[in-house]
């Protein structure tokens, strides 16, 4: 450190730099951030700093059950809302076992609809109920088109609070369906803090793990797009009925569409 | 993050992960920056790797302390962008 200081110059390379604005274009990554000396300016650190801050509101966002089953009626009524045994988004957050349970009056509640299903679809807020709220019904939707024009059998929806993956388990039991198929929102990201996940189990049990589950992830119009992943999750149900089987054993050979229509 | 980043680079720690801006967007997780790593630097008085710093020399990221180089982007890593 004996050399002369390097002089002063002004932080590099305004945002507006043409040369990164055609680079930006082609990923959501943070590229091109201007710096003084070794670190970011004032602009990119804020921006860092409210990305942070969006995601942990959105980790902690309750969600509003009333209007997300409103907005998935019709689809498969009647649709259930139940809760997880967590009693409060922090206990939620600080017990995943209960998560992972649902609350006492649930298995109830799922029993006086239970009958013969082919699949069951769940609706939980995990950990962006932002998620689920945005993107659930444009994705079931198209998956239940699918299957009913396959004759499948469609269980009522059902909408849980606090609800972690696993959940969806004890919620197929209860009803009698074969499969599961969870949407939840995903933990948030600095970039995206409503990307939505499907996990998709076939029949599962007190032992079922998660290697006996296939995961679709990234889901929202930036990501993995509604039809593309409607595809996936639609193809992935079929190809586990017909083999039996779901998890590691299972693979994805969908191809992936070529619209990316949303 | 900076503070766990800094106790371990005065442990010894040689690699850290460095994503644009801290942000990982595949795996949407917050990590460690070509920044922070920058800043590291300065602060501990460490250098790259003699192998990463020779690159870095050639290809005109590093001025002769070894700082990251002030200014416009060097002239190597313009030819390899588009127009």
């Amino acid at each position: 450190m004996t050399d002369a200081p390097p002089e002063r110059a002004p932080p590099d390379r305004p945002p507006s730099d043409a040369l990164w604005d055609g680079l930006r274009r082609l990923t959501a990554a943070r590229i091109g951030l201007a710096r003084t000396g070794a670190s970011l300016t004032t602009g990119p650190l804020l921006d860092l700093r409210l990305a942070h801050s969006r995601a942990r509101d959105a980790v902690h966002e309750p969600l509003d059950e009333a209007r997300l089953a409103a907005g998935l009626a019709g689809l498969s009524d009647p649709v259930l809302a139940v809760a997880s045994a967590a009693g409060s988004r922090s206990e939620y957050l600080m017990r995943p076992d209960l998560g992972r349970r649902l609350a006492a009056d649930a298995e109830a509640t799922s029993a006086s609809h239970a009958g013969r299903y082919d699949v069951v679809f769940v609706i939980a807020d995990g950990l962006s109920a932002r998620a689920v709220q945005a993107h659930a019904r444009p994705v079931l939707d198209r998956v239940i088109e699918a299957l009913r024009a396959k004759g499948w059998r469609i269980a009522p929806l059902v909408v849980v609070r606090h609800g972690r993956v696993a959940i969806g388990d004890a919620i197929a039991n209860a009803l009698g369906a074969d499969c599961v198929a969870i949407l939840i929102g995903e933990r948030p990201g600095l970039s995206a803090a409503d990307s939505m996940g499907a996990y998709l189990t076939y029949k599962p049990h007190a032992g079922t793990t998660d290697a006996d589950r296939n995961c679709i992830s990234n889901i929202r119009p930036e990501g993995l797009p509604y039809a593309d992943a409607a595809f996936k999750i639609a193809a992935m149900l079929s190809a586990m009925r017909a083999g039996r089987v779901s998890g590691v054993r299972l693979k994805d050979d969908t191809v992936r569409l070529l619209d990316g229509g949303v | 993050m900076d503070a766990l980043f800094a106790l371990l680079v005065a442990a010894g720690v040689n690699f850290v992960m460095g994503v644009p801006g801290a942000d990982d967007i595949m795996l949407g997780y917050q990590s460690t920056s070509f920044h922070d790593a920058l800043a590291m630097r300065d602060l501990f008085g460490r250098r790259p790797a003699p192998e990463f710093e020779a690159w870095l020399a050639r290809a005109g990221l590093i001025d002769k302390a070894g700082r990251i180089r002030p200014g416009a982007v060097p002239v190597q890593l313009r030819a390899l962008l588009p127009a």
